[in-house]
C-alpha cells in the first residue's frame, strides 16, 4: 500500500460516472411523480366518479407519493456507500488486490451457492440474501470476481497459447453461469460470455482459437435453448423476435415501451411529466426500463447524452488499458469495460427493440443496491488502474 | 500486439454504442410524432375483476346467501359513431323497440340539457364535453348472452361499455337475516382501518404487483368496497372474501376498439356452513310472523344453533344500494328495532321459567327434597295479599304442593317458600351456574348479559337493603332479573343434558382444534360442566313433562299432546298497564332430548297462549332434523 496516493485522478473517467448516478436518481424520482398526478386525473376521465378529489383519496395519494420516495431515497443511500466503497478502492493498490483474486471468485461464488440453497424466492427466482432491510444479489458482484479471476490466470500470456488451456478460463465462466442459470436469472449470464471472449483477445490467445471456441459455444448454447430453457424465457426470446405476436405481456412491454421512447421525441416531455401510460403498466419502470423513461422525459437529446456519458467512460478507461504496460491490469478493465457495455447495450436496446427482455439493470442508473454497488467497484477498479500509469511506479511488463 | 488489440475493442465499443444511437434517432426523431401520435391516442387501463363471495349454506349444504353477477350496459357519448345504426343494433340485440334504446339516449341528453341550464357558454362547453365523455348508465342487468355478444363485437357497438356487477343475493330474504347479516357500504373510518390493516392488499391474488395495488387503490377503486354489517357476513368476512383477480385493457381512442392483453384470473372466497336447517328456520319464521318476539332452537348436547329468529326482521337485499329512504326509516325505527337481535340482543324478565333455577337451587343447597310440601291456599301469607298464587284470581287454590306439581301448575305459594328457605345468594348462585348473568360467548355479535341482581347490586340500584320481598319476587322470576333467550335456551339444555353448560354458535365444524395424536377432536363447545346432584334434574323434567303432558299443566291441551316435548310457560309481568310477555321454554325428546327451545313473543299475553301454540310446528319440524 502506497502513501503517495497520486493527485492527478483521471476526470473523464470519474465525471461520467458520477453524471450517470445523478441522472439515474433523477429518473427514478420522475419514474414515481407522474405516477399519482396522472392516476387521479385518469380515474376521473374514465370512470365518470368524482372521487379523486374525496379526502380519502387525497391521503392514499400521499401514501403512495412516501412509497415511491423510499425508491429514491434507498438509491441515494446506495450511492452515498458505493461512493465510500469507490474511494475506498482507490487508496489501495490494485495490485494487491490480485492477489486475493481467486479468493474473492470462491467466495462470491460460494454466496451464488448460498442463495440457491436459502436465497429467498421473489419473482419466481432466487437471486438474493436477504441483509436486514436490504438484499444482497451475489451475481451482480460475480461479474466483478470472475473478471478478476480470468485477468489473474490471463495475465501471464502463456495461459492462453494453446486451445487446451482454454479450459481454465471457459471452466472459471462457466461455473458461475450455471449458477445464476440456475436462479434463474437468463439475463445475468448473457454477458459472461463476451466478457470471457474480449478478454481472451485481449490476453492475446490465437484469433483462429478463439474463433474455434465461440463456434463450440454457439452449438452448446443453442442445443441449450431447446431443452433447457424455461418457457418463460424462450417467450422473451421470441418477443424480441415478433413482439407483435408474441403471447405474453412480453411483447406488450417492448411496444409499450417503443411507444414511451419514441415518443420521446428531440427534446422530450421534460422532467417528470413521461405519460405514455406505456411505463404505468411496466413494474420495472424504476428499475430494468429506467431508460425509458430518460429516452420519454429528455427526448433524443438526453438518451444521446447518457450515450455518450458511457462511451466517454468506456473510451477513457480502455484509453488506460491501452497506456498501462502491467498485464492484470490490462485485462481487468478490458473485462470489466466488457460486462459494463455488454449490460448497457442489452438493456438500452430492450427498451428500444434490440435486445431481448432480460432482467439486466443499466449500470450507474437502475435502481437497486448491489448493481450500483458492483458499478461502483468497477468503476473503482479501473480509476485505480488508471492511476498507476503515473511514473513514480514500477512498471511490470510480463509480455 | 495487445495494444492494437484494445483497439479493435473501442472500435467495438463504438459500434455497439452507435447502432444504439441510430436506433434512437430513427425512433425519436424520424418516427417521433407517430409514436407521440400513438401514446396520445391508446389508452391502457387496469380494471379489477372482482371475485365472488363465498356462499353461506344451512347445516345441509342448502345456499342461503349466493353472490350473483349481473352486467349493466354504459353509453360514452363521446365515442358513438352511428347513433341510428347502434340504436337499431341494440334494440335488435335487446329485443326491445327501439324506441325505448332511443328513449334512454334521450334523457341522457335531457340531463345535459338541465346540468347546462343557466349556465355561460364556456360552461356549457364545458360540462358538455365532460358529458361527452364520462360513462352513463343505460339498461342493467342484462343477460350474459347479450353482455358478450357486445364484449365480442366492441366495434359494431363502439361507445357501449359492458361492466360486470357483483351483487349479493339473499335468497330467502329476511330468513335468518340477524344470523346471515348483510353487506354494507364501508364508512370512511372503515375505509381508513382496512386501510391500515392491509385489507386491500389481501383481497388481490398474490400474483398482482405492489405497484398495481398502488395504481388501484389511488383511483379509488376499493372506496365502494362492502363488508359484512352483522352476523356471519361480519365475523367471517375475511373467510368470505375473495381475491380479485386483474385485467389489462387497451383501447385504441382513434379506431375505438379495446382488446384485453392480460388477465390475472380472481379466486372466489370460502364457502361457510352454518349450524341453521333451512327447513326448521322457515317454520320458525313463519310461527313469528307478524309478531315481535325471538325463537331459538338449538343441540342440547353439543350447541349448534339450529334455528334463531327474531322478529321484526328485515330484508338484507334491501340494505344494498341503492338503499330506499322507506328502509332507512324502517331500520332506524327505534321502536321496531328491527336490526336487533332479540334473540341474544334483548334482555327481559322471564316469570315462571325461572322457577326451575328457584327449585335447583333450593334441592341443591338442601332447603328441601323433591317430597318436600308447602300447602298453597292462594297467598303466601294472610297478612300480605300482595304476595298471590296465580290461581287467587281465579278464587282458587292449589293445596298442598310438591316439586312435581309446584312446577306442573307453576304455584307460585310453593316457590315463594323454597325461594325463601333458600335465600337470595343461593337462588343468585344457581341462576350464574345454568348461564345467567353471562354471556354464552355465542359467535354472534352483540350478545347482551342479562342481569341476576344480588344484594350489592339493589343497594347501589335501589339504595335500599335487600328485603324478603325482593327474594320472593327472585323465586318467580320477577323484579330486576333481566334474561336474553339464548339464556334461557341454555339453561334448559343444561337441564337435558343433565348439567352441560354448552356453548351456542351457528358456524358449523369452525374453529374445531383437532388434536394431532389421533385423538378425537376436543369438544370446546363444552363450556362446563354443572355439579349437582342427580336426582335434582330428573325430578324436574319429570316436572317439565307434566306441565305439557298432564292435565292442570299450563302448556296442556294446547296440540302438543302428542309429541314428546317437555317444557315450561312463562307470564312475565311488564307492568301493571302493559301486556306481559309470553314465554314457552322447553325440549325434546322427553326421553333421549335432542335439542331445547325458547319462544318468546313481546306483550304476547300468557305464556300458554301466547307461545306455547306456536310450539307444535316447531317441534314437529325440529324433531324430524337428522
Amino acid at each position: 500500500m502506497s502513501e503517495t496516493i497520486p493527485v492527478r485522478l483521471n476526470w473523464l473517467l470519474i465525471l461520467p460516472v458520477f453524471l450517470l448516478v445523478l441522472i439515474g436518481v433523477l429518473a427514478i424520482w420522475s419514474a414515481g411523480a407522474p405516477f399519482t398526478q396522472r392516476l387521479i386525473s385518469s380515474s376521473a376521465e374514465t370512470a365518470g366518479e368524482n372521487i379523486g378529489s374525496s379526502p380519502t383519496a387525497i391521503s392514499v395519494a400521499a401514501q403512495i407519493k412516501n412509497f415511491l420516495k423510499i425508491h429514491v431515497f434507498k438509491q441515494l443511500i446506495f450511492a452515498v456507500i458505493g461512493l465510500v466503497v469507490f474511494i475506498f478502492l482507490l487508496r489501495i493498490n490494485y495490485y494487491v488486490i490480485k492477489d486475493y483474486s481467486y479468493l474473492i471468485y470462491l467466495f462470491i461464488l460460494g454466496l451464488l451457492v448460498l442463495v440457491i440453497i436459502i436465497g429467498r424466492v421473489t419473482h419466481g427466482a432466487q437471486r438474493w440474501i436477504p441483509l436486514g432491510p436490504f438484499a444482497l444479489q451475489p451475481s451482480e458482484f460475480m461479474k466483478i470476481a470472475f473478471v478478476m479471476a480470468l485477468a489473474r490466470f490471463m495475465m501471464f500470456k502463456d495461459n492462453v497459447k494453446y486451445m487446451a488451456y482454454f479450459i481454465g478460463p471457459v471452466l472459471l465462466t462457466v461455473i458461475p453461469m450455471g449458477l445464476i442459470f440456475l436462479q434463474p436469472n437468463l439475463g445475468t449470464t448473457l454477458i459472461f460470455l463476451p466478457t470471457l471472449i474480449v478478454m481472451l483477445f485481449v490476453a492475446g490467445a490465437r484469433v483462429k482459437h478463439i474463433l474455434i471456441l465461440i463456434f463450440t459455444l454457439l452449438i452448446l448454447f443453442s442445443s441449450g435453448y431447446f431443452f433447457v430453457l424455461k418457457e418463460y424465457q424462450k417467450d422473451r426470446i421470441k418477443a424480441f423476435v415478433n413482439p407483435t405476436r408474441a403471447p405474453s405481456s412480453e411483447g406488450f412491454q417492448l411496444i409499450q415501451s417503443l411507444v414511451a421512447v419514441g415518443s420521446g421525441g428531440f427534446i422530450g416531455r421534460g422532467w417528470g411529466s413521461g405519460e405514455s401510460g406505456a411505463t404505468l403498466f411496466v413494474p420495472e419502470r424504476h428499475n430494468d426500463f429506467v431508460f425509458t423513461t430518460i429516452s420519454e422525459e429528455w427526448g433524443f437529446l438526453g438518451s444521446s447524452f447518457v450515450l455518450g456519458l458511457y462511451l466517454l467512460f468506456f473510451l477513457s478507461a480502455l484509453g488506460s488499458a491501452y497506456q498501462t504496460r502491467e498485464p492484470f491490469g490490462r485485462l481487468l478493465i478490458s473485462g470489466l469495460v466488457t460486462y459494463l457495455c455488454v449490460q448497457t447495450f442489452i438493456n438500452i436496446g430492450m427498451t428500444i427493440g434490440m435486445a431481448p427482455i432480460t432482467g439486466i439493470p443499466l449500470p450507474f442508473i437502475s435502481y437497486g443496491g448491489s448493481s450500483l454497488l458492483s458499478s461502483f467497484i468497477a468503476a473503482g477498479l479501473i480509476v485505480n488502474v488508471s492511476l498507476k500509469q503515473i511514473p513514480s511506479f514500477a512498471q511490470r511488463d510480463f509480455e | 500486439m495487445s495494444q492494437r488489440r484494445i483497439i479493435l475493442l473501442i472500435v467495438l465499443i463504438i459500434g455497439l454504442l452507435g447502432i444504439l444511437e441510430v436506433r434512437l434517432f430513427s425512433l425519436q426523431m424520424i418516427s417521433g410524432s407517430y409514436y407521440r401520435e400513438q401514446a396520445q391516442k391508446r389508452t391502457t387501463r387496469i380494471e379489477l375483476i372482482p371475485a365472488l363471495r363465498g356462499k353461506i349454506r344451512d347445516r345441509h349444504g342448502r345456499p342461503l346467501v349466493q353472490d350473483t353477477i349481473s352486467f349493466d350496459l354504459y353509453l360514452v357519448p363521446r365515442e358513438v359513431d352511428d347513433r341510428v345504426k347502434l340504436v337499431k343494433d341494440l334494440s335488435l340485440l335487446l329485443k326491445t323497440e327501439p324506441a325505448k334504446v332511443e328513449s334512454e339516449l334521450l334523457t341522457l341528453d335531457l340531463k345535459l340539457k338541465t346540468l347546462a341550464e343557466n349556465k355561460t357558454p364556456s360552461q356549457i362547453k364545458k360540462i358538455t364535453r365532460e358529458h361527452q365523455r364520462q360513462i352513463h348508465k343505460i339498461f342493467s342487468n342484462i343477460s350474459f348472452e347479450v353482455a358478450s355478444e357486445i364484449e365480442s363485437a366492441s366495434d359494431r357497438f363502439s361507445g357501449i361499455i359492458v361492466k360486470e356487477k357483483k351483487q349479493r343475493r339473499y335468497l330467502y330474504q329476511d330468513l335468518a337475516c340477524h344470523t346471515v347479516g348483510y353487506m354494507k357500504q364501508m364508512n370512511e373510518t372503515e375505509y381508513r382501518d382496512a386501510l391500515a390493516a392491509d385489507y386491500f392488499r389481501k383481497g388481490l391474488v398474490d400474483s398482482i404487483d405492489e405497484s398495481l395495488y398502488h395504481i388501484l387503490l389511488e383511483r379509488g377503486e376499493f372506496m365502494d368496497d362492502q363488508i359484512g354489517g352483522i352476523g356471519v357476513e361480519k365475523i367471517c368476512n375475511d373467510l368470505l372474501n375473495g381475491r380479485h383477480g386483474l385485467k389489462l385493457i387497451e383501447r385504441d381512442l382513434v379506431k375505438k376498439q379495446q382488446r384485453e392483453l392480460n388477465r390475472i384470473a380472481p379466486e372466489p372466497g370460502a364457502d361457510i356452513f352454518l349450524t341453521i336447517d333451512l327447513t326448521l328456520q322457515k317454520a320458525v319464521e313463519d310461527a313469528l310472523k307478524n309478531k315481535t318476539g325471538s325463537i331459538v332452537v338449538m343441540d342440547v348436547n353439543n350447541g349448534e344453533i339450529l334455528a334463531l329468529a327474531s322478529h321484526p326482521a328485515f330484508d338484507p337485499n334491501k340494505l344494498q344500494r341503492p338503499v330506499l329512504q322507506e328502509t332507512v326509516n324502517y331500520m332506524n325505527d327505534l321502536k321496531l328495532a328491527p336490526g336487533l337481535n332479540r334473540v341474544i340482543g334483548g334482555a327481559y324478565p322471564l316469570g315462571s321459567i325461572f322457577k326451575l333455577i328457584t327449585a335447583v337451587a333450593a334441592l341443591e343447597e338442601q332447603k328441601i327434597t323433591t317430597a318436600t310440601s308447602f300447602n298453597c291456599d292462594g297467598y303466601f301469607s294472610r297478612s300480605s295479599k300482595y304476595f298471590k298464587c296465580w290461581v287467587a284470581e281465579y278464587q282458587r287454590e292449589h293445596g298442598m304442593m310438591n316439586l312435581e306439581n309446584g312446577i306442573q301448575h307453576s304455584c307460585n305459594v310453593y316457590f315463594f317458600n323454597i325461594g325463601k328457605n333458600t335465600g337470595v345468594d343461593g337462588i343468585g348462585k344457581w341462576a350464574r351456574n345454568f348461564g345467567f348473568g353471562q354471556t354464552s360467548r355465542i359467535d354472534l355479535i352483540g350478545e347482551k348479559e342479562g342481569l341476576v341482581p344480588d344484594q350489592p347490586y339493589h343497594l347501589g340500584r335501589h339504595k335500599k337493603k335487600w328485603y324478603l320481598a325482593d327474594t320472593l319476587n327472585l323465586s318467580i322470576g320477577q323484579g330486576d332479573l333481566m334474561v336474553t333467550p339464548l339464556q334461557v335456551c341454555r339453561m334448559m339444555a343444561a337441564v337435558a343434558n343433565n348439567g352441560s353448560l354448552v356453548r351456542p354458535h351457528v358456524l358449523k365444524n369452525q374453529a374445531q382444534p383437532r388434536s394431532n395424536q389421533g385423538q378425537p377432536p376436543v369438544d370446546n363447545y363444552l363450556e362446563r360442566k354443572i355439579d349437582l346432584l342427580s336426582q335434582s334434574l330428573s325430578a324436574i323434567k319429570k316436572a317439565l313433562y307434566k306441565v305439557v303432558h298432564e292435565s292442570g299443566g299450563t302448556a296442556h291441551g294446547l296440540g302438543l299432546d302428542d309429541l314428546p316435548v317437555a317444557g315450561k310457560t312463562s307470564t312475565a309481568q311488564t307492568g301493571s298497564t302493559t301486556a306481559p310477555h309470553a314465554w314457552f321454554a322447553g325440549f325434546a325428546p322427553y326421553d333421549n332430548p335432542r335439542f331445547a327451545f325458547v319462544i318468546m313473543v313481546e306483550k304476547g299475553g300468557k305464556g300458554s297462549a301466547g307461545a306455547a301454540v306456536l310450539a307444535p310446528e316447531i317441534i314437529t319440524q325440529a324433531l324430524n332434523i337428522k
